[in-house]
């Protein structure tokens, strides 16, 4: 409850409020019981006073009433008559004129002459002239009576008048009225009240109380009444001879205290009012502090969550107008720093385009939305050259300016964005592969035009490759490597522009993978080698075996050579190979002539062996190692292989042959080789691609140029074999065209080293009709 | 109220001319009060041939005059007895005839005569509730109503006559009179005077009273 900032604040002030008002209403509390008690004591004071003043007055009041009446000639001739009636009818006649109601006449002797009441019950006469002095309060027959006693004189004294006024309820009403305090004339002991102003009931319960003090004062405090008991023994109120009679003077302790009461609840009413009022500014204060704090933790709030649109506006001039100003100024600044970031997160910063994560997040939407589109990917081809020879800085203002190239020259509705390096890529949900050819036919000549940099200007060449998602693929690495292989055969072909075929990436993926387990070939001892038998030709013997190389791979199958060589060559893995190769195919030469079999073994060499220094050395320690005749030898070279760099194929095919090791130019006829060249390759066999040997017998173009080659080749005085025999008929046709040496199908496919063994074995020279 | 004293001089010289019958002429008066009930003690008078002066009595019976209104001629004598066991003290301050009969008893019974006519109020000194009026008349002839608010006037003069009406609280003066003319043939008039029907009061019984009789009887 008071975690919250607002309920503090509220329970401060209220705490605050009140228990300022808490400590003043006890205050006040504390001053008006007190003073309520005093004004109380005071005013019952100043009543007893006034009660005192006013008996006085109505005394000396009834003393001259009296006097005028005693005065009367008529009383005193009345008096003086003797005669009792004629006195008593006057005492009434008189005591009517002043309304005394009780009337002794006494002789000066102290004889009754006429009374109204027992003379015997009144005090004495000295005693009754003593209390004109004072109010004489005597009781008589249970009424208090004031009592004045004069002389009647004619002219002596000849009789005492003593006249009694009662005092009763309604004197005592009337004394209340002047005194403000409720009188009562009452005998304790008896528990009597003989006048009192007090109402009935409380009269009655008064006179039902045990007659003593202690009971009267327990009633008065129960009766909430403040009280001064004055004994007229020895009283300043009036003279009396009776010991019990008491006047009472009472207050109604609440009505004294009413204003008391009132001022305390008005003040409880003020405090409750400043409490509410308090509260009410607490909870505004509060408020007005808590508003922009919730605002401000909002926008903080905003912020969080990465919202920054919303401006933090308290509209307020004090401290927490600074702070959401200072807040907004900090939204601002994370917001221009946050866009600058996620323009750095979006774009590559060379050339401003979108980058790859960019790309990515816009195919990947585009993929998961379902459209459709194509993507291409563009490539600057050596780009690698143009940066190491010119330098960083150049390179990297050349993808400024391709960027800007592009940029400038494409629509709206192409995306252009920049991969890696020298890498860009388009992309457009909606089109197809038509609409990008016709772009880059657009950007074609655009892109083929100089590239001018200060004063130097180049000329750039770029691959294209492209697709169709979703068909070409369905996530963004899948589209991108297909775009990335056809624009990698494309540069492979020398085209412009190459689309995606499908099988174009599983051919791709299985050239990967032969690249990747290549290195291991040779060392996990995958490689074999297998060995087709070589026939002469007119006699339909063995005479040796073409060592050709097999590669079984676990997971890739068997893999051929024409797939592997090449990429070999071009890691460079070859050499390996090869090394590998012609040791096994030594080793097992030696074995065949340990065996006796004389035969000659025939080694394959890819273009890139002939560019390795060593292979003569290598080859000639191999032989001496096995104690073979370098002559047994034939290392075959392609025709292509040998035309790739002529110059030092004619030198290093020039250096094995001095070895002694006899050189067969392979696939001969595929290739461009001149006849020029062919003079002055130090070759000595010619092996007749097998395009031309397949359908001999019945292709009489073949026969043609397989006749006049080996008649070149019997010219030249090179030995010629011949490839892909695979029926009879075409051996007949070579044997009588004059062909020395011949391999295929028809004798053997290549077999390995224990089948090859074992299919020598049994061979036989078939019989042959020309052979009988 | 205001002084009703209303003369009439409009005698008719010729009524007097007409010769008087030696019938004797009688004028029965009624008077009621403002309520127009009979009004008793009312006096009513008529000019007349000067009467002899008579005797009257006022009696004073359990401490109040009898009767209430005397009416008698001037120069009549009064005798004011005390039929009472006690004393009274009888005395007036009218111009008329002031006086004060010193306390007297039962056994004595003063007399006084009334020269003067107008009226004179009695009070006694010892019982101040005790009043009464002496009416002394000024016209001739002058009668109290009985209780029946009548009075009768005799000998009356032929023709047109004046009739005089009194009574305590008329006017401002205690001697303001009403007057009535009547008719010559006429023997009855009725007046209604604007008053109410007055007389002694006697206090009630007082305490004081109660008192002394009480210790009275006790002792």
């Amino acid at each position: 409850m008071v975690n919250s900032f607002r309920s503090r604040l509220l329970l401060m002030f209220a705490s605050l409020a009140g228990g300022v008002l808490l400590i003043s209403l006890i205050a006040v509390w504390l001053a008006t019981s007190n003073q309520s008690e005093r004004t109380i004591e005071r005013e019952l004071e100043v009543s007893e006073r006034v009660l005192g003043e006013l008996l006085r007055a109505r005394s000396a009041q009834l003393l001259q009433a009296a006097e005028v009446l005693t005065n009367d000639f008529g009383f005193r001739e009345a008096v003086a008559s003797g005669d009792e009636e004629t006195i008593v009818s006057a005492l009434i006649n008189h005591g009517e004129r002043i309304g005394t109601e009780l009337m002794v006449l006494q002789s000066p002797a102290g004889d009754p002459i006429a009374a109204t009441h027992d003379v015997t019950l009144l005090p004495a006469r000295d005693e009754l002239v003593e209390m004109d002095k004072s109010a004489g309060l005597v009781l008589v027959d249970d009424t208090i009576y004031q009592l004045v006693t004069v002389p009647v004189k004619a002219p002596d004294l000849i009789a005492w008048a003593t006249l009694g006024f009662a005092v009763d309820d309604e004197l005592s009403a009337l004394m209340q009225q002047l005194t403000n305090a409720n009188i009562s004339f009452i005998d304790v002991q008896r528990a009597e009240v003989f006048a009192s102003s007090l109402p009935v009931i409380e009269q009655q319960a008064l006179s039902a109380l045990p007659g003593n003090l202690n009971a009267l004062k327990r009633w008065l405090t129960e009766q909430e009444m403040a009280a001064h008991l004055v004994s007229l023994q020895n009283s300043d109120l009036a003279f009396s001879t009776d010991d019990d009679l008491y006047i009472l003077l009472t207050t109604d302790r609440a009505a004294a205290a009413a204003e008391f009461l009132l001022l305390r609840r008005q003040y409880i009413g003020i405090g409750v009012v400043t409490l509410v009022v308090a509260l009410l500014l607490a909870g505004l204060t509060a408020r007005r502090i808590n508003q922009p704090l919730a605002r401000l933790n909002d926008a903080a709030e905003a912020l969080r969550s990465g919202d920054y649109s919303e401006p933090v506006e308290l509209n307020r001039t004090d401290e927490f107008g600074q702070l959401g100003r200072a807040f907004d100024s900090m939204r601002q600044a994370i917001s221009e720093r946050e866009q600058h970031i996620v323009y750095q997160v979006e774009h590559d910063l060379l050339t401003g385009l979108p980058n790859r994560a960019s790309f990515q997040r816009r195919l990947n939407h585009s993929l998961k939305e379902g459209r459709g589109g194509v993507l291409g990917v563009l490539n600057v081809i050596r780009f690698r050259e143009i940066n190491d020879r010119l330098g960083q800085r150049i390179g990297d203002q050349i993808l400024q300016l391709v960027g800007k190239r592009l940029e400038n020259n494409i629509d709206d509705a192409w995306w252009l964005g920049r991969l890696a390096g020298d890498e860009f890529v388009l992309l457009s949900d909606g089109k197809d592969l038509q609409s990008f050819e016709l772009l880059l036919e657009r950007l074609k000549p655009l892109l083929e035009q100089r590239w001018m940099l200060g004063a130097s200007h180049y000329l750039l060449d770029f691959r294209v490759g492209y697709l169709e998602y979703p068909d070409h693929g369905e996530d963004v690495d899948t589209l991108v490597r297909r775009a990335q292989i056809c624009s990698t055969l494309a540069k492979q072909k020398k085209e412009f522009a190459r689309a995606y075929e499908s099988g174009m990436d599983e051919t791709y993926m299985r050239r990967l993978q032969i690249l990747k387990a290549l290195p291991e070939a040779v060392s996990k001892n995958d490689l074999q080698l297998h060995f087709q038998p070589k026939l002469d030709c007119q006699h339909g013997t063995v005479i040796g075996a073409e060592a050709l190389v097999r590669w079984r791979h676990d997971e890739l199958g068997v893999v051929r050579p024409d797939e592997f060589i090449p990429l070999a060559e071009q890691t460079g893995e070859i050499n390996r190979i090869t090394r590998w190769v012609c040791a096994a195919a030594l080793d097992q030469l030696q074995l065949w002539h340990e065996q006796g079999h004389s035969l000659v073994m025939a080694i394959n060499l890819s273009a890139l062996d002939l560019q390795w220094d060593e292979l003569g050395d290598y080859l000639a320690g191999l032989l001496k190692a096995r104690g073979l005749p370098p002559g047994r030898v034939t290392l075959e070279v392609t025709e292509s292989a040998v035309m790739a760099d002529p110059e030092q194929a004619i030198a290093r095919l020039g250096q094995l042959r001095a070895a002694g090791m006899r050189i067969s130019i392979d696939d001969y006829g595929t290739g461009y080789s001149s006849l020029a060249q062919l003079k002055r390759l130090p070759v000595d066999e010619l092996k007749l691609d097998r395009s031309f040997i397949t359908e001999l017998s019945a292709n009489r173009a073949d026969q043609t140029i397989v006749r006049s080659t080996l008649a070149l080749a019997h010219e030249m005085n090179l030995a010629t074999v011949a490839e892909g025999v695979e029926d009879e008929s075409a051996w007949q046709v070579l044997r009588q065209l004059g062909c020395e040496t011949m391999q295929g199908f028809y004798f053997s496919r290549p077999l390995a080293a224990v089948e090859f063994d074992k299919w020598l074995h049994n061979y036989e020279v078939p019989h042959t009709k020309e052979l009988k | 109220m205001r002084n009703f004293q209303i003369i009439f001089a409009c005698l008719v010289a010729a009524g007097a001319a007409i010769p008087s019958v030696p019938q004797a002429r009688q004028l029965t008066v009624t008077v009621v009060d403002n309520q127009g009930r009979p009004l008793p003690e009312a006096v009513v008078s008529i000019a007349a041939q000067q009467s002899s002066p008579g005797t009257a009595t006022m009696d004073q019976v359990d401490k109040l005059f009898v009767p209430f209104v005397l009416a008698v001629n001037a120069g009549s004598q009064v005798q004011f007895p005390n039929s009472d066991n006690l004393r009274h003290q009888v005395y007036s301050f009218s111009k008329t005839k002031p006086f004060e009969l010193p306390l007297y008893s039962n056994q004595e019974a003063p007399e006084l005569i009334f020269e003067e006519p107008g009226i004179v109020v009695l009070g006694c000194n010892i019982h101040d509730h005790m009043r009464a009026y002496i009416y002394v008349s000024p016209h001739g002839q002058s009668v109290t109503t009985n209780n029946a608010g009548v009075a009768t006037l005799e000998h009356l003069a032929t023709g047109p006559v004046i009739v005089y009406a009194w009574y305590p609280g008329l006017g401002a003066e205690i001697t303001a009179e009403k007057v009535f003319t009547v008719d010559a043939d006429a023997t009855t008039l009725s007046v209604a005077l604007p008053v109410k029907p007055d007389g002694q009061s006697p206090p009630p019984p007082s305490s004081l009273q109660q008192r002394f009789n009480r210790l009275k009887n006790n002792g």
